[in-house]
């Protein structure tokens, strides 16, 4: 029932049980110590006192604390399940294990249906033209597709997506800093380059919502039929159950562990995405971790001179884009923050860190990957969350393309991963 | 850009202009597109409890008539700590513009609107055709009430002339006084066939109307089909043709007040009348000792 963590494995398990993106790197010797998750509690017991805080200040409110403890939740979700787009991925093509795949077409129609659920609610008839609040959902036309196919191939070079980078802070990871670095560069990049995108393409590109053309029922069933086609095709690459694992009746103390000591199955974090994903937008704003890396960018390309004065039509969209000049904490850095804040208490309360020790080929790559995702999510108004997650699950068409070119994007550069290790 | 901007708001200001019977007014199109707008609060008057919470126009307040909008026990107009409180609370500024509907054609809406201008915030407008009309466009809807940074919100004057007291229907009752009454009710409640419509508990132990005053139900001025107002000419001739025609000032009432709110609305924010709402209306005239009554139908009450 239950994936063994990576640092549980004996050493005899034959590599090919072992996910390759976990098995590349060499192990330092682990940080092993109760001590750690002493830490995780009193961290977890700070960041819900500050949801609440964030509740009752005056700057703040309840939205804010809503998107704090999403945050947090979300974050210790994916470091608990190793809820990982390029993971994913990788497992597929590398090591022909499906399951992780098949965690993420679970987390697409529980997502995709209650999100239908709650559109129901707010939108009478789909077919009036009307958009749903909040819901990201974005212009449809080559650039979402570059964007996408860039964000693959930053995911590729720098090891994983802008997402999974900020719950690997947590985990220690030294590659990370760099990446989300390197995104930071290429935001600045991106918004350089959004006017004449803007004034050639997105200002004429339609906004595609998936039910407008038939309404609910047709869009759920397309969405239903092909990600149950594509399960089926997945099926035939989930690995044979492990005969020494035998079921035994829960105790206290084995659900203790199987929730913070072992990874989960990645069925669980599938789940548990996409209701996540239907809680944010129900009760804050939608999934997304760009807008305020973007913001930070702008910020820092208005200094330098770089940036032309104004952004012509970003408000005409949705997705992770920049809202406001507040100085203070944006949600989106609320959330971002809470992130990383959450996969730090899932790491730490496995009671062991273990930072990998990245070969030398990685770390430029991981600063050229991190520039083409923060590149690729600034021209698609988002990243694998905003666009790709929040987006399809709101069937957003624009969430759909990025996915497909985003895929594409990680085969075509997953040779440069391959260097990067050697 | 620039000019697509420009000319798209040539476009909303001009459809604005167009299609409302008049700038206290706004359309659900210009509606929708400001409704992120920082300087708008829109708020939610509807009479039936639980229509907001089932959905409402995104980022709508919810403003409740039977506890934000008077003052419990008393039967008065909410006192002014509590309509700074409700401001307060909306996040009102004096700049900023309040844009009210509800259901039922804006009828509570409408007392809504009357009650901002005796508090003086005169940046309050109507949706024109309140809930009715967003709903029949398959409009957004949201089921979240918005976070509001709240406001210290202070009144500044108090307009109690677009209020009238019973004495002063009473002195036009009697003669003393120059005023056009408007009797917004049924025909049959003004006729004093009933003494108020089936299922309607508040009463009055009188039927019949205030002598002197003519009768035009709320409703002559709407649009049936969406609950929009008429037009400013079709409106001038609707109250004309029962001689109101801002030649005097009016006093408008119905049974407890709220519908007459709309025609008072009509006629002083539409067709610019010197117009005074009688918010005691029939439930205080129709009982009240000593005042004359018009009662054609002669119904006599006999304690049923």
């Amino acid at each position: 029932m239950s994936d063994a963590s990576p640092t549980e494995l004996p050493a005899e398990v034959p590599a090919g049980e072992l996910p390759k993106s976990e098995r590349t790197q060499a192990r330092e010797p682990e940080l092993n110590t109760p001590l750690l998750r002493v830490f995780a509690l009193g961290l977890a017991v700070v960041a819900v006192y500050m949801t609440f805080r964030l509740h009752g200040h005056e700057n703040y409110g309840r939205t804010a604390s809503w998107v704090f403890l999403l945050g947090l939740a979300f974050g210790w979700v994916m470091q608990r399940a190793r809820f990982c787009f390029f993971c994913m991925l990788r497992d597929l093509f590398e090591g022909k294990d499906s399951r992780a795949a098949l965690a993420m077409i679970l987390a697409l129609i529980v997502g995709v249906t209650a999100h239908t659920i709650l559109f129901t609610a707010w939108i009478r008839n789909p077919l009036a033209g009307h958009l749903p609040p909040r819901a990201f959902i974005g212009p449809v036309s080559w650039v979402v597709a570059l964007g996408g196919f860039a964000f693959g191939a930053g995911m590729s070079m720098s090891g994983s997506c802008i997402s999974a980078h900020l719950y690997r802070l947590g985990e220690g990871s030294l590659l990370a800093p760099i990446s989300i670095f390197g995104a930071f560069l290429g935001a600045i990049l991106g918004l350089k380059f959004w006017n004449p995108l803007y004034l050639r393409v997105l200002q004429d590109a339609t906004i595609t919502w998936l039910p407008s053309w038939k309404g609910y029922t047709v869009a759920w069933a397309i969405v239903a039929v092909v990600l149950g086609l594509i399960a089926w095709l997945l099926l035939r690459w989930v690995p044979d159950p492990d005969p020494a694992q035998t079921r035994q009746r829960p105790t206290a103390r084995s659900v203790l562990h199987a929730v913070f000591s072992q990874r989960w199955p990645a069925w669980v974090g599938g789940l548990m995405v996409g209701l996540l994903s239907t809680a944010a937008l129900f009760r804050g704003q939608p999934l997304g971790v760009t807008a305020e890396l973007n913001r930070l960018a702008r910020v820092a390309g208005n200094a330098l001179n770089f940036l032309p004065e104004r952004l012509e039509g970003v408000d005409t969209f949705r997705g992770c884009r920049i809202v406001g000049d507040d100085p203070a904490l944006s949600m989106n850095a609320l959330f971002v923050i809470a992130i990383v804040v959450g996969g730090l208490i899932g790491v730490a309360g496995t009671g062991v860190i273990s930072p990998s020790q990245p070969k030398l080929n990685a770390y430029p790559l991981a600063l050229l990957g991190g520039i083409l995702l923060g590149w690729g999510a600034y021209i698609a108004l988002g990243c694998t969350i905003g666009t790709l997650l929040s987006g399809t699950h709101a069937g957003a068409a624009s969430g759909w393309i990025f996915a497909l070119t985003m895929i594409i994007g990680v085969r075509a550069a997953l040779p440069l991963r391959w260097w990067a290790e050697r | 850009m620039k000019i697509k901007t420009l000319l798209s708001s040539v476009a909303v200001i001009a459809a604005f202009a167009q299609v409302t019977a008049s700038d206290a007014v706004v359309t659900t199109d210009w509606l929708a597109n400001n409704l992120e707008s920082r300087n708008i609060r829109v708020a939610e008057v509807s009479i039936v409890d639980g229509l907001y919470e089932e959905g409402h126009i995104p980022g709508a307040a919810n403003i409740s008539w039977h506890t934000d909008l008077v003052d419990n026990p008393n039967r008065d107009i909410v006192t002014k700590e509590n309509f700074e409180k409700l401001m307060s609370r909306l996040g009102v500024t004096p700049d900023t513009t309040v844009v009210l509907y509800g259901d039922h054609d804006n009828w509570f809406a409408a007392w809504g609107v009357w009650i901002f201008k005796v508090y003086g915030h005169d940046n309050v407008k109507l949706l024109d055709g309140g809930r009715r009309k967003w709903l029949a466009e398959d409009r957004p809807l949201d089921t979240i009430a918005p976070d509001i940074r709240p406001t210290e919100y202070k009144v500044t004057q108090v307009n109690l002339e677009t209020r009238a007291r019973l004495t002063d229907v009473v002195a036009v009752a009697e003669g003393r006084e120059e005023a056009h009454l408007v009797d917004i009710r049924s025909p049959d409640e003004f006729q004093g066939r009933v003494f108020a419509p089936a299922g309607i508990q508040e009463l009055s132990i009188r039927a019949g109307h205030v002598p002197g005053a003519v009768n035009v139900p709320w409703v002559a001025a709407v649009n049936p089909a969406d609950g929009t107002f008429r037009s400013k000419e079709e409106l001038q001739k609707i109250y004309a043709d029962k001689g109101v025609d801002g030649s005097k000032p009016a006093i408008v009432y119905c049974r407890i007040g709220e519908r007459s709110a709309h025609t008072w609305f009509v006629l002083s924010q539409i067709l610019g009348y010197e117009v005074k709402q009688y918010d005691g209306s029939w439930t205080e005239y129709g009982n009240a000792v000593g005042v004359p009554i018009n009662n054609p139908a002669g119904t006599v009450w006999t304690g049923k």
